[in-house]
């Protein structure tokens, strides 16, 4: 995790708060950040530290990897591809 | 935090142009063209009081507030942004610093301009101005306008 604001880091934050049914305000309530932070994290402008890492990826019940990555996810379109 | 004064990221910028602009004008300006009995023109003044008014609004504006905040106050995001204020803050006050000791060297060479002692402290004071407002400007300037309407 990168603790800055120059993240290379790739998030599913938003698919993943949308999925859940939560405002960024209860999110942010959850994780103990301010609401804007969730949006900075989401539009990847914001690396958070390993410690927000998890708390997130607790928050959805998924491990840290499925909700940030290195590398740029596949989109749902390639993802839907791919299982064909 | 609930600062006591919330102003949009334009006007902040705005304030943010007058503090330097009022501030390096008013008081770098005022020592070097002070009159002979060491009087400061009058619009020098005006610039002072404009770049003084325009710090203390960002001083209590939010952005100002954020950086007076103690971590307990501040999620990780805000903290690393309020640290790289501060030291950016140095980084810049520290280089003019330099410049000044760096001219006052210089201008014993070269017979340049000197500030007396009236006008040394009214540099003083616009530096120590310069200083409280600085990191609540870089803010200003590092925002993004955001869409957070969620």
């Amino acid at each position: 995790m990168m603790n800055n604001e120059n993240s290379t880091l790739h998030n599913r934050l938003a698919l993943f708060r949308a999925e859940a049914g939560l405002s960024r305000k209860e999110l942010a309530e959850q994780v103990g950040v301010n609401p804007q932070t969730i949006g900075f994290l989401e539009r990847g402008q914001y690396g958070p530290s390993l410690e927000l890492g998890l708390k997130l990826a607790r928050v959805f019940g998924v491990s840290v990897e499925t909700l940030f990555s290195l590398e740029p996810f596949q989109s749902l379109a390639q993802q839907l591809a791919a299982t064909k | 935090m609930n600062p006591p004064l919330k102003l949009s990221l334009r006007t902040a910028r705005i304030l943010s142009l007058l503090v330097l602009g009022g501030i390096g004008i008013g008081y770098l300006g005022g020592a070097i063209f002070a009159a002979p009995d060491g009087d400061t023109p009058i619009g020098f003044v005006g610039l002072r009081l404009i770049g003084l008014f325009s710090a203390v609004a960002l001083f209590v504006e939010g952005r100002g507030q954020l950086t007076q905040s103690s971590d307990a106050m501040l999620d990780e995001r805000e903290r690393a942004l309020r640290d790289k204020s501060y030291v950016a803050t140095h980084q810049i006050m520290v280089l003019a610093m330099f410049g000044f000791f760096m001219w006052s060297i210089l201008a014993k060479f070269i017979d340049g301009w000197m500030p007396g002692q009236e006008q040394a402290l009214d540099l003083l004071s616009g530096f120590a101005i310069t200083s409280m407002a600085l990191p609540g400007i870089i803010l200003a300037w590092r925002e993004q306008p955001q869409d957070d309407a969620e």
